[in-house]
């Protein structure tokens, strides 16, 4: 009975799981324009019967989510698309210039943009490397992920920065510069690096240094977590 | 498709953000006044129909909404006119030891006060100039705000005097660590606020040139 009760849990657990995260990330992108739409959809008088065992303004309330997420999805190819004509892209240069003179505005707007832009433009390394680094001290090893290499320090060694996040929760954590001697690259993916973190080391994934790394350096670091 | 795709996300994304935080500021502003605004609006029935596609209640709440940042920012700009005037200088200060004797109301009051003051003062030093610190250990470094100078009597700042340095989370720098460092363990950077927390927000990935002052 227990067993059998733990097996349905390990089944249904990580379903759950995944339906909450969607729902939570389609009501977060269409709360902003369900006061909108909903109205437009009740003046038409669209969905007013309901669906199966769904009354009307359930039906009303889900078809102006898809609605909604369709149009986001439409009017972001739409203006990608659109950016290769001359005409578009002068309107959008002045839309940009607009924004840039207005105060505190600004600097929220120059940010963002900046940010966005190194994300989804040169995404070359950004967040695809998984080291170790000495980190609280010096005999201490978290995970973190390489964000950036080569970074003139002011005496002009290279630095490496390293993003560690926090424990179950990786939406927080510390970026640092560290040398290149202190960082061991790992052969581990992002996910399993992910999964580690947010098991809070529950689920194993196997420590191995990459192989390009200086001898001496991945010879420490391979006897540190089997012992 | 995907590169269009890609290309409108770049576009409409720092839009999108910047309306979240300006919503978010104004709707943190206004909140503790808009019941009051909106039946007062209500009482005089000023605003009745609708307007395109707004309902006549959304137009109410955007109405006040406005009226509330307009007021807001006048009652400010009013009190600091009236505040250099000698009468009302001592009347306020009068109402600032009012507010000192009330228990538990007190030490809200002069904390918030004595923070306020301080982060305010012109010629304070507190997050205005970018710092590379050894956190957590010396292998490390982590950028950082500094805050606070311990002066010498004699109004220098010694080699091995205290400085306090805020070392910012990421991509979150609302929450930190606060760490004390001697003088000469701390880089004084060539470094904007602004750039060093371009940073830290997006983990890394933009990192301005590390030059030293």
């Amino acid at each position: 009975m227990k067993k059998c009760f733990f097996t349905g849990l390990a089944l249904l657990l990580p379903l759950a799981l995944t339906i909450m995260i969607t729902v939570f990330m389609v009501n977060f992108l269409t709360t902003p324009f369900i006061g909108i739409v909903k109205p437009a959809l009740e003046h038409f008088e669209i969905f007013k019967k309901g669906f199966l065992f769904l009354s009307g303004p359930q039906v009303l309330q889900y078809g102006s989510r898809a609605l909604i997420l369709l149009l986001l999805f439409l009017v972001t190819v739409l203006v990608g698309a659109l950016t290769r004509w001359m005409v578009v892209h002068y309107f959008l240069r002045l839309g940009d210039y607009i924004l840039h003179r207005i105060p505190f505005i600004n600097s929220i707007y120059k940010t963002s943009q900046d940010v966005i832009k190194t994300i989804f433009v040169n995404n070359r390394k950004a967040f695809k490397q998984v080291a170790l680094v000495p980190f609280p001290d010096k005999d201490t090893l978290s995970i973190g992920l390489v964000t950036r290499e080569n970074i003139p320090n002011i005496d002009g060694k290279a630095m490496i920065a390293v993003f560690v996040p926090t424990t179950p929760n990786p939406t927080s954590g510390f970026l640092m510069l560290f040398e290149k001697k202190d960082v061991t690259y790992l052969k581990m993916t992002i996910e399993e690096a992910f999964k580690f973190v947010i098991s809070c080391g529950v689920i194993p994934s196997p420590f191995t240094p990459k192989t390009s790394m200086p001898v001496e350096a991945s010879e420490n670091i391979a006897e540190e977590p089997r012992g | 498709m995907r590169k269009s795709f890609v290309t409108g996300l770049v576009i409409l994304l720092p839009l999108a953000l910047t309306i979240a935080l300006v919503i978010f500021t104004v709707n943190f502003l206004t909140k503790p006044f808009v019941d009051f605004f909106q039946s007062l609006l209500n009482h005089f029935g000023v605003i009745r129909h609708g307007f395109l596609f707004l309902s006549d209640q959304q137009v109410l709440h955007y109405v006040s909404q406005l009226l509330i940042l307009i007021f807001l920012a006048s009652f400010t700009l009013l009190l600091g006119f009236l505040g250099r005037m000698v009468m009302i200088h001592s009347l306020l200060s009068y109402g600032g030891r009012l507010l000192h004797k009330i228990p538990l109301v007190n030490k809200i009051y002069r904390t918030s006060k004595d923070v306020v003051r301080t982060l305010m003062e012109p010629e304070s030093h507190a997050f205005k100039q970018v710092v590379l610190v050894p956190f957590p250990q010396p292998g490390a470094l982590s950028l950082g705000f500094l805050t606070q100078v311990e002066e010498d009597p004699h109004g220098g700042v010694a080699d091995s005097s205290l400085m306090t340095v805020f070392v910012p989370a990421t991509p979150n720098p609302t929450m930190g660590y606060l760490v004390v460092y001697k003088k000469d363990q701390i880089t004084f950077l060539d470094m904007k606020v602004e750039e060093a927390l371009k940073t830290i927000i997006s983990c890394g990935l933009i990192f301005a040139k590390l030059k030293k002052r």
